[in-house]
This record gives C-alpha cells, structure tokens and sequence, in this order.
C-alpha cells in the first residue's frame, strides 16, 4: 500500500483553478520530487496533504488517513505528516530552542519529551551551540534547518519539503541536502517540492511534472535502454568496425576518443569490452546514457504549453 | 484546550520580551492613572478660584461637601472618571490581538501552526486569552492605583480614612493582603 495515494485531487482559488484531477502516488520510503514552474499548483498540492485545507473534488490518502472534500483534515493525520514551509516561520523572541519546544507540545509531546527532541535535534543540525539565540539572530541556512527538525520533531510518518533550499547560500544549500539524504537514508516517505533539477537527481528515485494537472511521471537516472559511452584511453581505428561486428550492437559513432554505442540490451556490455580489448584497444571506462532530467523538465512544460496548461 | 494554554503562554512569554509592544499597551493606563490624580492634587492644593466656580456649575457640586474639597474632588473623579476605565478592557485587547494575529502572518508562522494538530478553536482560544488576559490585568491594577494615589492624596489631607470608592475596588480586587492604612501611616 502507498504511503501517499492522490486521485483526481482539484482545487480552486476564487475560480481560478489551482489543481486540477491530479493523481500520483509515492510508495513507503520512497523520496519522490515534485516539479513545476511557478503557479504549477505544488505547494497546493503539499498543503492538501499536510491537512491545512481539503481539496474541492478527488481524494487522497496519505500515511493511512484520508482527504477528502469538504472534511477537514484528522489530527491523526497532521499527527502522522511533517511539512516544511517554503518560508521558516518561527517566533522572533523565542530562541530556537523554546521555538523548537512550543512547536513539539503543540504536536502533542510532553514538556519533558519536547525539551529532550529538541536538544537532540539541535545536536544532530549543528545547532546546538545557537540553541539559545534569538530565532532573528540565526543565519538563513540555520533557520532552514531548524524548520526540518520541527517537521521531524514528532517522528511524522511522511515528510512533505516545500523548497527546502530557495534562497540559501551554496554552503547552506549543501547542508540542507545532507539532511534530506539522511533522511532519506532512515526510509521516510519525502515529498520534494522544488524548482531545482539538481536536486531532483540528487535525492530522488521519480519525480512528477505537474502544470496544474499531472503531466508525467519521471524515473529519475533512469538509464535510457541500452546506450552506453565508452571511453578510450588512446585512439584506436579497429574500435568502432570490431563493435560493428558484434550481433548485439545495433548502432556506433564516434567522436574522439568516445564511443557511442547503442546496444540491444545493456547485458551486451561485457562482449562490447572483450571485442574491444581483442581488437588492441584500450578501455578507460564504459557508462550507461541516462536520461536527462533538465531535458525531460523542457519537454514537458512545451507539451504543457501545447495543451494550454500554461501561458 | 492544551493547545489554547499552550498558545497563551507562547503569547506572554513573547509580550513580555517586547518592549515596544509593553509601553504601547501601558501608555493609556499610565495616562489614565496619572492625569487624574494630578488633576486632584493641583484642584485641591493650587486651583485658581474661577476654576473651582467653573468645576461647580460643570458638575454641579457642593465644594464645602462632606470631607471639605479633596473628599468631593476625589468622589467627583470617582463618578466621573473611574467608568473610563471601561474603555481599557475594549481597547487593548484590539491592541493585542492585532499584534498577536497579524503577526503570525507577518512571520509566516500561521502555515506551521495550522500544521499542527490543534484545532482552529483551540487556536482561537488561546489568541482571544492572549489578548483578554493581559488586558485586564492591565486595566484592574490600573484602576487599583488611580484608587490608591486618590487615598494618598486624600490622606494627606483628611488623615488614613479610606474612601468608599476605593475600599470598594481594593475589595473587589481582593487586595488583603495589601495593609494601605499601614502604608498610608508610613507615607505620612
């Protein structure tokens, strides 16, 4: 059973529509990206899920509790769900502890539970040593780390991050995405919310384009069927016709010292590398051809706009 | 209701760390304690003559009344003066609650917190106390003091004797513990 099952989930802002008969679902453990441009609908869509408000039609269920229209959302399930704000949030005059102490009780932990995730989440980010400034007087990069640990504070079930790292430094940005590994590494379902494809290839399995309305579902690094790269360490002529020889090589170029070959099935490469080191060539290194997030990204909003999803 | 006392507390561990917000919150009390007893204290020991006839065909009051000028001065302030403070426990509150609500959406905390398992009534709850509590606390010591200055002030002149109004707020704001004829003597 998916940890998130959406179907046909809409929503609409006075008439304009904000989400449009979107399904997908992410399976338990899972780091799935959402991606889109601006006005796309994503952070509709993770809001949907965090329970701040229900859709107009369609459903979901996310972490075994339910979404429907015109219901408002469970506590269990704002119980089991841990969002991250595209801004942090917090209170000026509290400082991150005591910031990081109110949020836990308001998810229901006691004062002594609260106060020792706290110090525990402080210590895992780095942020011990700032747990007593003022939440104003912390760096960026730190207040975005801080709004993770209250996501993870209550040990939600799901993780739902909208742009976690807008407007953060390289050093910041960096940190951010350690810790989502991390936790992607612990098994939590994610949500990744995000504009940046780097990041999408980095930390996700598959990630949806939406424009308002699903468009496509992309497996991220997927290896495209059997294209390879080789790379020779020193030119060599008898390279290219040896791999043309080979029953499963269906087509090869060259550039350089770069073969592109494309095989019936990636199982191939080992008789592509024997027929290379028999004809005297010199093997620097074989690579799958994947496929291009960016490329995908492009081909998508074109077909959006085709459609008229976009303007 | 956890959730509401948790926001309560949140509310005035955050008021109390804001100075801006403490002196725009205590700047109509200290105005309201402060212009009256100074009014008293120059009507009964510099007033102009002309303003003692005007005070009389305004209010229409007997100035050689019971407890001679300052006892009719005080109860004057007392009839005149005292229901304003009614005004407080409507003013302020809009006061906070603006700060308090409009804030929330300033620092973008509204998202995070409706994230969390509370309900919208708790949130409404905990904001409506964040906004009544301080208020009135506000508004009954206020009160209590403009009762005490008019008995210091009254006492100077009349000797410890309590006034009836005041006795009747100390009363109702359970100050026992409070020893005013004490504190009246030590003044002396």
């Amino acid at each position: 059973m998916p940890a998130i099952d959406v179907r046909a989930l809409s929503k609409s802002f006075a008439g304009r529509r904000a989400v449009e008969g979107l399904s997908f679902s992410v399976e338990a453990g899972e780091c799935f990206g959402l991606l889109g441009p601006n006005g796309a609908g994503k952070t509709t869509t993770l809001r949907m899920l965090a329970g701040l408000f229900g859709p107009d039609q369609g459903s979901a269920t996310v972490a075994g509790c339910g979404i429907r229209p015109r219901e408002g959302a469970s506590r269990e399930l704002r119980r089991k769900v841990g969002l991250l704000t595209e801004l942090p949030g917090f209170y000026d005059r509290l400082d991150a502890n005591e910031n990081l102490v109110h949020f836990g009780r308001l998810y229901g932990l006691s004062r002594t539970d609260a106060r020792a995730r706290s110090a525990r989440f402080l210590e895992r980010f780095l942020l011990a040593a700032h747990a007593h400034k003022p939440f104003a007087a912390l760096s960026r990069g730190m207040k975005q780390k801080l709004a993770i640990a209250r996501a993870l504070l209550h040990e939600p079930e799901v993780v739902l991050l909208d742009e976690p790292t807008v407007g953060l430094d390289p050093e910041a940005t960096r940190e951010v995405r350690t810790v989502v590994g991390e936790l992607r590494r612990e098994g939590r379902t994610i949500v990744l919310c995000t504009h940046d494809l780097d990041e999408v290839e980095r930390l996700c399995a598959r990630a949806a384009f939406v424009a308002t309305r699903l468009i496509a579902i992309h497996e991220v690094a997927a290896v495209q069927r059997g294209r390879v790269h080789v790379d020779l360490a020193a030119p060599s002529a008898g390279a290219a016709p040896a791999l043309r020889n080979l029953p499963v090589v269906r087509e090869v170029t060259q550039e350089g010292l770069r073969l592109h070959v494309e095989l019936a099935a990636l199982d191939g490469v080992p008789d592509v590398v024997a027929a290379l080191v028999a004809c005297g060539a010199r093997v620097a290194a074989v690579q799958p051809v994947r496929d291009p997030l960016e490329e995908a990204y492009m081909a998508v909003l074109a077909e959006a706009r085709g459609r008229g999803l976009l303007s | 209701m956890r959730g509401a006392f948790l926001l309560l507390s949140k509310e005035l561990t955050e008021l109390r760390r804001s100075p801006v917000l403490v002196l725009s919150m205590l700047s109509l009390p200290t105005a309201m304690v402060a212009v009256p007893l100074l009014l008293v204290a120059w009507l009964d020991r510099a007033a102009p003559p002309e303003t003692l006839y005007w005070l009389r065909e305004v209010y229409r009051i007997d100035l050689q009344g019971p407890g001679g000028l300052i006892g009719v001065l005080v109860a004057a302030v007392a009839k005149n003066w005292l229901p304003l403070f009614l005004v407080m426990p409507v003013f302020l509150p809009i006061l906070m609650a603006a700060q308090s609500v409009g804030g929330e959406r300033e620092r973008r905390t509204l998202e995070p917190l409706l994230a969390t398992p509370i309900s919208t009534a708790e949130i409404v709850l905990g904001k409506s106390l964040a906004a009544v509590v301080p208020s009135l606390a506000v508004t009954w010591v206020a009160a209590a003091l403009l009762c005490l200055g008019l008995d210091l002030i009254a006492a100077g002149r009349m000797g410890p004797v309590p006034t009836a109004v005041s006795d009747g707020l100390l009363i109702l704001l359970a100050v026992k513990w409070f020893d005013r004829e004490a504190l009246l003597t030590r003044w002396r």
